[in-house]
């Protein structure tokens, strides 16, 4: 699904990236520690190409085809989706309205029937559901005035709700509550299938008490220095990065 | 037009119309005021950014007394049911284009009752010019108590291929406990003409008035208009503008809230691209005891074109309990436009509430990425966040239909800026 080979990336001219090598296939989760600054949300803003992020080597292949080139909405609309580390305020931009862009804007990709105000309303009010928000939420702009854990959840409704083959988690549990990652969890295990991958980006293995990763790397200075189980993620709890730093 | 091209007009003026020696009298004064004030340069301080080169170098020739021709003349229908619609073409009044008033409503084209409060609003050179060279305008009276449904419309249109002057004039006085709305509907398409408009409001106690101005002139035109309001004890005056016409367009709004009680809400939208400039000086007066006013204005700029904002509100010292609010917010579209904002305060007590801010900047490039991210092109994004821009403003209409019709009008003009 996903192959990144020899990833080399500057961000204003820094060097953060320095030849990464990850390969997910469907049915995969893997997850990426490491500590702040180590090149873990620049990995993720580069697989769903922000601008200024710039490849000086090496390339993501996404089903075989590099996407280096693509516009985020491109990417998007080809199953990659992230959830943010601080997901912006839309000002002035209905939840409803924006999630209903959103989905059409897939739909209408898929050559599907885009959805009216009424049925959009009834797809959207089991996803809540899932994500324990009500439908409050829907009235107000995009995450303005939503505490930390609903711009969080508001993020999984999205995953919910566009159904990405390729979903990026970066830092999800930042700066929440345990219930509050129960839920998250919750709605990233229902949503794992064999179709699916992930790519679960996190700073504590707090998260992955909840989600079982496949695979566990271990990114240091822009390079992945360790891979392995679930349990090095453990590993990393007890010890933390200092004896894997060269 | 400068001074010399005006006295030119005022001499034809004066020898081509027969008017009544009180009005003789008011226009000559009216001149004679403004010939010692001169039109405004940049170093006045209401007038520092205004563009005035264009105006001075356009040279429309006087409306040619009464014109009684149709020649033209195009309904306008916006999607409003049961407006009264009461129509200025090429700058006169039209009796015979406008609605049948219902009752409550009365309208007087007669200039000596137009003109009898002249003497209240002598400080503005336009407003002098429009006292000077006015031939139609109408007072519009709403009796007391009465509540009207509908909505009265002025529409002023304009077409033809001579350029000229308008100077349209309205008075509208709401008597006590009167409530209405009042749709001011530009929609002049002259090329290279000016349109020096002005509407005085009166409103006596309790009355209750939603103005709605809606400015589409074409986009060679220039308008100066002057909207000056005065408000009683416990009236409530709620005003909105939504401006994308004219080359350059000004508007200047005074509001003078005599009246222990009362209440104003104004708000704007100016929209402006290619070369345009949209002027907004406003100034209110808290005068009452316990009395209210509300700011917000945004504008959105593309390409090369300009605005400014000038908001004054002067707090006098018998003013207590004052809570007034000031915003200007303006989002700039292209590196090329450019923004005056100038929020002012003067308070002259300590019992008061007062706010003002004032921003100006670029859509977000994170929010972009974050909506492109969910699959939204870029365009689409933009136009989302954009339109979220002004979306508190339009969605605080309470009337439904302008609503809906204002939201139609926006995305217009958001489309043709896309193609270009």
């Amino acid at each position: 699904m996903l192959q990144i080979k020899n990833l080399h990336v500057e961000v204003e001219d820094k060097k953060i990236l320095n030849g990464i090598d990850l390969h997910i296939k469907a049915g995969e989760m893997h997850a990426i520690m490491g500590l702040n600054g180590s090149g873990k949300s620049t990995l993720s803003n580069t697989v769903t190409g922000r601008e200024n992020y710039t490849v000086t080597e090496g390339d993501i292949l996404y089903n075989n085809e590099s996407i280096l080139d693509w516009a985020p909405e491109d990417r998007a609309l080809a199953g990659i989706f992230m959830s943010f580390q601080y997901p912006t305020v839309i000002p002035g931009v209905n939840t409803t309205y924006f999630l209903r862009a959103a989905v059409n804007a897939k739909r209408k990709h898929n050559n599907r029937k885009e959805y009216d105000a009424a049925n959009f309303l009834k797809f959207i009010k089991s996803k809540l559901e899932e994500v324990e928000m009500d439908t409050a939420y829907l009235k107000r702009s995009v995450n303005e005035g939503f505490s930390g854990g609903e711009k969080k959840r508001n993020e999984i409704l999205q995953l919910l709700c566009l159904e990405p083959e390729l979903a990026i988690m970066d830092e999800t549990d930042s700066g929440l509550d345990i219930d509050a990652i129960k839920i998250i969890a919750n709605g990233i295990n229902n949503y794992r299938n064999n179709n699916r991958g992930f790519l679960v980006i996190t700073h504590y293995q707090r998260l992955l008490k909840y989600i079982k990763p496949d695979i566990v790397h271990v990114l240091i200075n822009g390079q992945i220095v360790k891979s392995g189980r679930k349990e090095l993620a453990l590993e990393l709890e007890e010890k933390g990065y200092g004896w894997l730093e060269k | 037009m400068n001074v010399n091209d005006y006295k030119i007009d005022f001499e034809n003026a004066i020898t081509s119309n027969i008017y009544t020696d009180k009005i003789f009298d008011i226009k000559k004064q009216s001149f004679e005021k403004f010939l010692v004030l001169g039109l405004p340069t940049n170093k006045w301080e209401n007038w520092r950014h205004t563009n005035l080169s264009r105006l001075y170098n356009l040279k429309p020739g006087l409306l040619d007394s009464i014109k009684s021709s149709r020649k033209g003349y195009k309904k306008n229908n916006i999607p409003v049911n049961h407006l009264i619609d009461i129509v200025f073409y090429n700058g006169v009044y039209r009796k015979d284009l406008s609605s049948k008033l219902p009752q409550g409503v009365s309208i007087s084209d007669n200039l000596d009752s137009l003109l009898d409060n002249d003497h209240l609003y002598q400080e503005d050179p336009f407003t002098l010019l429009n006292s000077t060279f006015l031939n139609s305008g109408i007072k519009i009276d709403i009796e007391k108590n009465v509540i009207l449904d509908r909505s009265i419309r002025i529409v002023y249109n304009s077409a033809g291929s001579e350029p000229e002057i308008i100077y349209p004039r309205i008075l509208l006085n709401i008597n006590a406990s009167a409530s209405c709305t009042f749709i001011e509907h530009h929609i002049n398409n002259i090329n290279n003409s000016f349109q020096n408009g002005v509407t005085q409001i009166s409103m006596d106690k309790n009355s209750n008035l939603n103005h709605i101005k809606i400015q589409k002139n074409s986009h060679n035109m220039i308008d100066i208009s002057s909207v000056m309001v005065n408000q009683k004890k416990e009236s409530n005056y709620d005003f909105f503008q939504y401006c994308d016409g004219s080359e350059l367009g000004r508007n200047n709004i005074h509001i003078i809230m005599d009246g222990n009680g009362s209440n104003c809400n104004l708000s704007g939208i100016s929209l402006t691209k290619h070369i345009q400039q949209i002027d907004n000086n406003i100034i209110v007066e808290h005068n009452g005891k316990h009395t209210a006013s509300s700011q917000i204005f945004k504008s959105i700029l593309d390409d090369k074109s300009s605005g400014v904002f000038n908001g004054r509100v002067i707090i006098q010292e018998g003013a207590v309990k004052t809570d007034a609010a000031q915003s200007n917010k303006n989002l700039i579209l292209s590196k090329n436009a450019g923004m005056n904002s100038n929020p002012q305060m003067e308070i002259y007590n300590d019992d008061v509430k007062c706010a003002h801010g004032s921003s100006t900047g670029e859509l977000d490039q994170e929010t972009l990425f974050y909506m492109r991210s969910r699959g939204l092109d870029l365009i689409g994004a933009k136009s989302l966040l954009i339109r979220g821009f002004i979306a508190d403003l339009i969605d605080n209409i309470s009337h439904e239909e302008i609503k809906k019709y204002l939201y139609e009008e926006f995305d217009n003009w958001l489309n043709e800026n896309h193609k270009t």
